[in-house]
C-alpha cells in the first residue's frame, strides 16, 4: 500500500529569516533523512519549486495559465511517496523525514494520505 | 428434560449481551471492515434465534456465531461483486480463508484488545474515539451515547460513521500496538477511558441517571482492560476510578448541592467498590516507576481507609503528591499538594505554595486556586482576604452547585 507524505511549511516565517539560517538548516536535512533512505521504502522524495503553472478545461477549451501565487502563508514544500502496510506503519516512516522532525520554526510538518490509483502500478 | 423455546431465546438474548461485542471484534478482524462485521453480526443473531430454538444451542455458541457471521457476509460480498468487479476478490479471499479456524484462542483475546486500540486510534479526533468506543467496545446505541452527552442522536451517528471512514481510508490498523508505541497508546486507551468516567461523575449538566451509566461503562472498560493488559497505569486508572465511584452517593445532597470529601458521610461510601479499589491499587504501585494514574489511585485510597478528614494520613497524602508532581509535572497537582501540605502542617504553610504559583502566573483563572486559598485565609482567621479570593472563585465558576456552594462560604463569612 502506498502513501504520500506531503510537506508543510510556513513561507512567511522562512522569509522573515536571513538566507544563510535557512540554508544550514536545508544543509542539516541531508543527515537527518539519511534513515528513512535506508528503510527502503520510499519511492519518490522531491522537493517543490514555487513556481506554479495551472492546466485545466476552461468553456470546453484546455487552457494553461500563471500561477497560483504563494500568497497564503502556508506552502507545499515537497512530497514524499512511501511503501507501508497501515497508517501506524506510514506514521513510523513519516516520522523520519526531516519535514516531520525538524523546523518547527517555521511551521515544517507532514500530511499523510492513503493512496488509490485508478491503475495498478 | 429438555429447554423449550422460550428458553432458547432467553439464552440467545443472554449471549447477545456477554458475546456479541467480542463475536464483533473477531468479525471486524476476519472481515476487515466495520460495517460489513457489524452487519454480520447481525445477521449471525438473526441465524441464531431461526436455528436454536429447534436444534438447541451449539456447543460454542461464540464460535457458531463467527462463523455464522462470516459466511452471511461472503453471501453479501458475492451479491456485490456481481455489480462490482472491485469486490469480487474480495469474496474470494474470505471464502479460501474461511475454512481455516478463526485464530486460536490468544488471538481471540486480543480481538478485543484490538478493537479498543483501533476505536482510541490517535489519528481519530477525542470526540470520534469516544463515541466509537462506547459504540463498537461497550454496544451503546447511538440515541444512548446521545443522551449521555446531550447531543443529538444523529450528530453521533455521522461522528461514527466518520470515524469508521477514516479508519478504512486512512488504514489505520486493526491491531495490538508493538511494544516500542505500547506505553504512548496505552495513555491514548487510558485517556479515552477517564474522559467517559468524569463524563458520568461530573454532576455538571444532564440527568444523574445516565451520567451514572457513563461512568459504569468507563469501569466496566477498566475491567476488561486490567484482564487482557494488565499493566501498572491501567490498574491505577481502574483503581482510581473505582475509589471515586465508591464516593458518588455521598458527595450530593438529595437536592443537588455538592458535598466536599471533608464533609461526606463516608457510612455512606460503597465498601465494596473500596476493597476492590484496594485490591488493583497494591498491584499497580508494586513497579519500581509507579505511573501517575496509579498514585492519584494512592491518594484516593488514603481517603477511602480514613474514618473522617481530621483523622487522614496528610503525611502519606502529602508524599503521593511530591511522587505525582515527578511524574506529571503540572501547577494543578502542586495546588493539590499544597492543600495536602496545608492539612500537615498547617493552613500557613499551604498559604505560602498557593501564593507561590498564583504570583507565578500559573492557575490565575482556575477557580479552585481562588477557592482552595480562600479557605486556608478563613482557617488563618484573616476574613477580609478570604473574602476577596472566594469572590474571585465566584467570578469563574460556571457550575451551579459550586457557585451555591461559594455563596454558602460568603454568607458564613459575613456571619
Amino acid at each position: 500500500m502506498k502513501f504520500i507524505c506531503l510537506g508543510y511549511y510556513n513561507k512567511v516565517a522562512m522569509d522573515a529569516v536571513p538566507k544563510d539560517q535557512v540554508e544550514a538548516l536545508m544543509r542539516e536535512c541531508g543527515l537527518v533523512i539519511a534513515d528513512l533512505y535506508r528503510s527502503g521504502a520510499v519511492a519518490v522524495d522531491v522537493g517543490l519549486e514555487p513556481a506554479a503553472t495551472t492546466v485545466r478545461t476552461v468553456n470546453g477549451r484546455l487552457q494553461v495559465t500563471d500561477g497560483p501565487f504563494a500568497e497564503t502563508k502556508e506552502q507545499l514544500g515537497g512530497i514524499t511517496i512511501i511503501e507501508a502496510a497501515n497508517l501506524d506503519e506510514a506514521v513510523k516512516l513519516a516520522a523520519l523525514h526531516p519535514a516531520a522532525r525538524m523546523g518547527e520554526q517555521f511551521g515544517w510538518r507532514e500530511e499523510i494520505h492513503a493512496l488509490h490509483s485508478f491503475k495498478q502500478f | 428434560m429438555s429447554e423449550t423455546p422460550q428458553d432458547t431465546r432467553a439464552a440467545v438474548a443472554a449471549i447477545y449481551r456477554t458475546e456479541s461485542r467480542r463475536v464483533l471484534a473477531t468479525l471486524i478482524r476476519l472481515l476487515g471492515d466495520f460495517n460489513l462485521a457489524e452487519d454480520a453480526l447481525q445477521e449471525a443473531f438473526a441465524a441464531a434465534i431461526e436455528h436454536w430454538p429447534c436444534d438447541g444451542l451449539p456447543a460454542n455458541p461464540r464460535a457458531w456465531l463467527v462463523a455464522t457471521g462470516r459466511f452471511k457476509a461472503i453471501d453479501v460480498l458475492r451479491r456485490r461483486a456481481r455489480f462490482d468487479a472491485s469486490v469480487a476478490h474480495l469474496a474470494t479471499q474470505q471464502v479460501e480463508t474461511a475454512a481455516e479456524a478463526p485464530g486460536g484462542v490468544e488471538e481471540l483475546a486480543d480481538d478485543r484488545l484490538r478493537l479498543i486500540f483501533t476505536c482510541c486510534h490517535p489519528a481519530l479526533a477525542a470526540e470520534a474515539q469516544i463515541a466509537l468506543t462506547l459504540r463498537e467496545v461497550c454496544g451503546l446505541t447511538t440515541e444512548e451515547i446521545g443522551h449521555a452527552y446531550l447531543a443529538p442522536a444523529a450528530t453521533v451517528a455521522q461522528r461514527i460513521v466518520r470515524a469508521k471512514a477514516k479508519i478504512r481510508d486512512a488504514r489505520i490498523p486493526y491491531e495490538v500496538p508493538g511494544r516500542e508505541e505500547l506505553p504512548g497508546r496505552i495513555d491514548a486507551v487510558l485517556c479515552v477511558v477517564y474522559l467517559v468516567f468524569n463524563e458520568g461523575y461530573s454532576a455538571s449538566s444532564g440527568t444523574a441517571l445516565t451520567r451514572a451509566d457513563l461512568s459504569g461503562e468507563a469501569i466496566r472498560l477498566g475491567r476488561l482492560l486490567a484482564e487482557l493488559l494488565p499493566d501498572p497505569e491501567v490498574m491505577g486508572l481502574l483503581a482510581l476510578m473505582l475509589f471515586q465511584e465508591s464516593r458518588r452517593e455521598a458527595r450530593t445532597t438529595p437536592a443537588g448541592e455538592l458535598i466536599l470529601l471533608a464533609e461526606q458521610d463516608r457510612s455512606r461510601w460503597d465498601r465494596a467498590l473500596i476493597a476492590e479499589g484496594r485490591e488493583w491499587v497494591q498491584r499497580a504501585l508494586a513497579v519500581p516507576a509507579v505511573g501517575a494514574y496509579a498514585l492519584q489511585a494512592a491518594i484516593a485510597g488514603v481517603h477511602a481507609g480514613a474514618p473522617d478528614a481530621a483523622a487522614t494520613d496528610w503525611g502519606r497524602i502529602a508524599g503521593f503528591y511530591e511522587l505525582l508532581l515527578r511524574a506529571d509535572p503540572n501547577p494543578v497537582v502542586e495546588l493539590n499538594r499544597a492543600v495536602a501540605v496545608a492539612m500537615r502542617d498547617g493552613p500557613a504553610a499551604g498559604l505560602k505554595l498557593i501564593d507561590a504559583i498564583l504570583a507565578r502566573g500559573d492557575l490565575g483563572d482556575y477557580q479552585f486556586a481562588h477557592s482552595a486559598q480562600a479557605d486556608l485565609y478563613r482557617r488563618l482567621g484573616r476574613p477580609a482576604e478570604a473574602r476577596v479570593a472566594y469572590e474571585r472563585a465566584l467570578a469563574l465558576t460556571r457550575q451551579e452547585p459550586e457557585r451555591r456552594f461559594l455563596e454558602r462560604r460568603l454568607t458564613e463569612l459575613s456571619g
